[in-house]
């Protein structure tokens, strides 16, 4: 066990790397390709106050020399000044937004994990009756609904008509602000994993080991949790890298519509109106979270199934 | 239900909602950016004409959602089939080739995998500007990558097939192996994949545009209805309601529709 994963963080990591090095270099050079700069402006600015701009962030010199400038001050941590929101950086910006957005994709995956995994456990035993083609017909319809369908839907329903909960905004601390947010992130995502547990735990009832389980006189309940709980999780496991990839990306939506100050706040407009630095860095920190999160959800598959130790670390 | 019966009933919605978005915008006296001075912001009636009610500026809501529907549409089908392509070659060619440019093409579709789509998107529409046009570019970027690996596992699994080891053996030429005898059996997977790709297109382009990265006004899109829809939910909630059935309509009926083919050739074989 210990020997697999070793090798799998090596692995990872030697994967990991130049994975992150391709983000940069392609992000870097996408952004520069693009036509237009952060300092267009209505008004068009003085030629002496642009290039004195420039000369400040460093846009005067050639592109290469902004590229090593660049690696250079990332690999030290620093994401550079934001180009247009004045005087913050760009990692103080990072700071500010992730918690709040860890927060939200957090909650969001351990809410979908639960309501998938017991609906999926519940509709496979109790497949082809009443509770289970309720649950597919609920699953099919919270994979179609986008987050930023179910979420002025459920603003509408449960803050602007019951009242029982806050429209939008965010106070520290305040736990019912993230009610409705983590909920419509949630959705979709529980609803894949409810189809995904419900396949896998069929396969997982069909198998003789269960039949033998149940010939032993094993009780109902034991059977369950401690005989089909356990293959059914693998399969859930595998799809969590890209689980959180999609939460990670709802999350952009859902923290625009309840005005989250999450990560995904001045990313769009930043985006729009050329803020090299700010949309390089969060692009960079998302894409560490993705790799971060792919790697967690293969450790767990190797945790909880001894077999691929076996056949060596999952790629 | 059975299998067979879920395929025709989602094909035939999927149809329906298809000649809807199709030849609906042309039936109705009103067009996709007319505005009704005299009917803003009314709700759905039979009255005035308009069925499913006016937008704040008195542009009918069933219009501009059909329409919107086949611009989402036209986006998806046109981005999968460039996924379907790109991804379908690219898995070809590893899957046939193998060995260096099979390793490195498939660290570079693990490298796509790194990245949310949201921000490959969002990086397009800074080079590209936003736009129908971004859309396309970006949906066909991110529908390749899973095309690819089916594509290869598809092919290595072919080019083990007795019937294949058996041209080879007779002396087939590869490239006439790959085209004769190992392509045509990739058509069938690589649709079944397509039923998949396209709902996820569908959504993936509303995301976009309802972020205000994708289709522009006047255009509709299922996505910058939504949006529009999104923000008048309290006064106007019909503006929400016709494009978010429409979008779930069209992405349920397909992924169901995938689904069930894919298990039925599954249990098929």
């Amino acid at each position: 066990m210990r020997n697999s994963l070793w090798r799998l963080l090596l692995g990872r990591l030697l994967f990991g790397v130049p994975t992150l090095w391709v983000v940069i270099t392609v992000a870097f050079l996408l952004v520069r390709l693009a036509p237009g700069g952060p300092f267009d402006a209505e008004q068009r600015l003085p030629p002496a106050v642009k290039a004195n701009l420039d000369r400040t962030f460093g846009l005067d010199r050639p592109l290469v020399e902004q590229y090593q400038r660049y690696l250079g001050r990332v690999l030290h941590g620093d994401l550079g000044p934001s180009l247009r929101l004045r005087d913050r950086r760009v990692i103080d910006l990072v700071r500010e937004g992730l918690p709040v957005s860890l927060t939200l994709g957090g909650l969001a995956l351990v809410l979908a994990l639960l309501v998938g995994i017991s609906g999926g456990l519940l509709a496979a035993v109790r497949r082809g009756r009443a509770a289970d083609r309720v649950l597919a017909g609920v699953s099919v319809l919270a994979v179609a609904l986008p987050p930023y369908v179910t979420a002025p839907l459920l603003v509408w329903i449960f803050a602007v008509y019951l009242g029982w909960l806050p429209v939008a905004g965010w106070t520290a601390g305040r736990w019912l602000d993230l009610v409705l947010p983590v909920v419509a992130l949630a959705l979709p995502t529980a609803g894949s994993l409810l189809r995904i547990v419900r396949a896998s735990a069929l396969d997982v009832l069909a198998s003789p080991a269960i039949q033998a389980a149940r010939a032993r006189g094993l009780s109902a309940t034991r059977i369950l949790w401690a005989h089909v709980l356990p293959p059914t999780l693998s399969p859930v496991l595998a799809s969590l890298g890209g689980a959180a990839a999609g939460l990670l990306g709802g999350s952009l939506v859902i923290e625009s519509v309840f005005g989250l100050p999450g990560m995904g706040r001045f990313l769009v407009e930043g985006a729009l109106n050329r803020d090299y630095t700010l949309v390089l860095g969060k692009v960079l920190v998302y894409a560490v979270l993705v790799l971060v999160l792919n790697l967690g959800a293969d450790l767990g598959a190797l945790l909880l199934d001894p077999r691929l130790d076996r056949r060596g670390a999952p790629r | 239900m059975s299998r067979l019966l879920r395929i025709r009933l989602t094909l035939a919605l999927f149809g329906l909602l298809l000649v809807a978005a199709l030849v609906g915008p042309a039936l109705s006296p009103w067009s996709v950016a007319a505005l009704d001075w005299d009917h803003p912001a009314v709700a759905p009636t039979w009255q005035a004409g308009h069925w499913l009610g006016t937008d704040t500026l008195g542009r009918d809501v069933l219009v501009r959602s059909l329409a919107g529907l086949r611009v989402s549409l036209s986006i998806a089908l046109l981005a999968s089939a460039i996924g379907l392509l790109l991804g379908g070659a690219t898995g070809a060619l590893a899957g046939s080739v193998g060995g260096f440019v099979d390793g490195l093409l498939m660290r570079i579709v693990d490298v796509g995998y790194a990245l949310p789509v949201v921000l490959v998107a969002l990086l397009l529409t800074v080079v590209l500007g936003r736009g129908a046009s971004t859309l396309l570019v970006a949906a066909g970027t991110v529908g390749w990558l899973s095309t690819a690996r089916m594509v290869r596992a598809e092919t290595q699994r072919l080019a083990l097939a007795p019937y294949v080891l058996a041209a080879r053996l007779i002396g087939v030429a590869p490239v006439r192996l790959f085209w004769r005898h190992v392509l045509p059996n990739l058509i069938g997977p690589v649709l079944v994949q397509a039923t998949l790709t396209v709902p996820s297109l569908v959504v993936l382009e509303s995301f976009l545009s309802f972020l205000g990265l994708g289709v522009q006004e006047p255009h509709a899109s299922l996505g910058n209805l939504l949006h529009d829809g999104a923000r008048e939910m309290e006064r106007a909630p019909w503006l929400l309601l016709a494009p978010a059935v429409l979008l779930v309509s069209v992405v349920g009926a397909l992924t169901v529709l995938g689904e069930s083919v894919r298990d039925e050739i599954a249990h098929a074989d």
